[in-house]
């Protein structure tokens, strides 16, 4: 598929561009970030709840944004885009999970505890 | 018998001799979307040292992320940031209708909106600073300072790059080169929002929280 000699306008990266999913993206995002914050600022659940409340929406915005702004779909312009980016999470699991594991438990084993409940000390 | 002629070493054809050229664009977005992708590991290990970091013994006495954080600024930083990167987006429609000056308004409100985001995170940090919270005061400010502010380099380099290809849109139109940096801009672009969304979400909602 040769794209050289031909419009570059005509390209399929260039034609996937749609203003009513981008501000569809948008709208859902602001949404998104605008509920989870009202949750928070009410203080109306305990902080466990909340916070999986926050990685629902994040996750809800990474899929929306991924489909409607970054196209990472299957269709043959995209497919590899996606394929990357589908790769490229087991990454970023494992490097933030593993670390806050390892601290985790490193915490819990080498700090003093009563430096760690120490007036001084509060959240 | 037809089968056996194209057999023969002398008349086989072992390859299309007008195979398809690669595509130009397509080949340097997808390399440039891997290196976004490398990119965002680096910010992903910062997300990793932030949320070690992220812990009372670490703030050495100091403000920890409750005192720190303004969710409702993030929200309005947020607001600015997506708009920003709307309004890019739909600058590249306008590059489907070949429309330049639609093109260069797109990029003039994407700066101007990004240029926002910037001076309110740069003021909310400056009254940090201020107030004492540097980034030397603590472990956990140190980490807080370097992801926030690398992905405010990040836009800072939008913005620049935005302003670069306004330039050359203006001066060289929609020729293929101009075109495949217009698109690598936009996959930079919308992977700010990506990255934006995690701060939002990981540091500033979850700053109002008390769990670790």
């Amino acid at each position: 598929m040769s794209t050289e000699c031909q419009d570059p306008l005509q390209h399929p990266q260039v034609q996937m561009a749609h203003g009513g999913q981008y501000i569809a993206a948008y709208v859902f995002s602001l949404i998104l970030s605008a509920l989870p914050l009202f949750l928070v600022q009410e203080h109306g659940y305990s902080d466990t709840h909340l916070l999986f409340v926050v990685i629902a929406a994040a996750a809800a915005m990474t899929i929306i944004q991924g489909y409607f702004w970054l196209r990472l779909d299957v269709s043959r312009t995209q497919a590899w885009f996606t394929a990357s980016f589908i790769l490229f999470i087991p990454l970023v699991v494992l490097t933030i999970g593993l670390t806050a594991w390892m601290f985790a438990t490193l915490y819990t084993r080498t700090m003093i505890p009563t430096l760690m409940h120490a007036p001084g000390f509060t959240h | 018998m037809s089968k056996m002629n194209d057999m023969d070493p002398a008349g086989a054809v072992l390859w299309a001799p007008h195979d398809a050229e690669p595509d130009m664009i397509a080949t340097r977005t997808l390399g440039f979307w891997l290196y976004l992708l490398s990119d965002a590991m680096i910010v992903a290990s910062l997300f990793a040292s932030y949320l070690v970091l992220n812990h009372r013994m670490n703030a050495a006495a100091g403000p920890t992320a409750g005192a720190v954080m303004h969710p409702l600024t993030a929200l309005w930083e947020t607001i600015l940031l997506l708009s920003a990167i709307l309004a890019y987006g739909l600058s590249l429609v306008a590059l489907k209708r070949k429309d330049r000056r639609g093109v260069l308004a797109g990029f003039g409100v994407a700066c101007m909106l990004g240029l926002g985001f910037l001076v309110m995170e740069g003021h909310e940090f400056a009254d940090l600073a201020l107030r004492g919270a540097v980034p030397e005061r603590s472990g956990y400010l140190s980490a807080l300072y370097t992801l926030v502010l690398y992905h405010a380099v990040h836009i800072v380099f939008a913005l620049l790059w935005t302003a670069v290809m306004a330039v050359q849109v203006a001066r060289q139109g929609f020729t293929p080169n101009v075109v495949y940096r217009l698109l690598n801009l936009k996959l930079f672009w919308f992977f700010q929002g990506f990255i934006w969304i995690y701060v939002f979400c990981f540091v500033d909602l979850t700053g109002a929280l008390h769990v670790h």
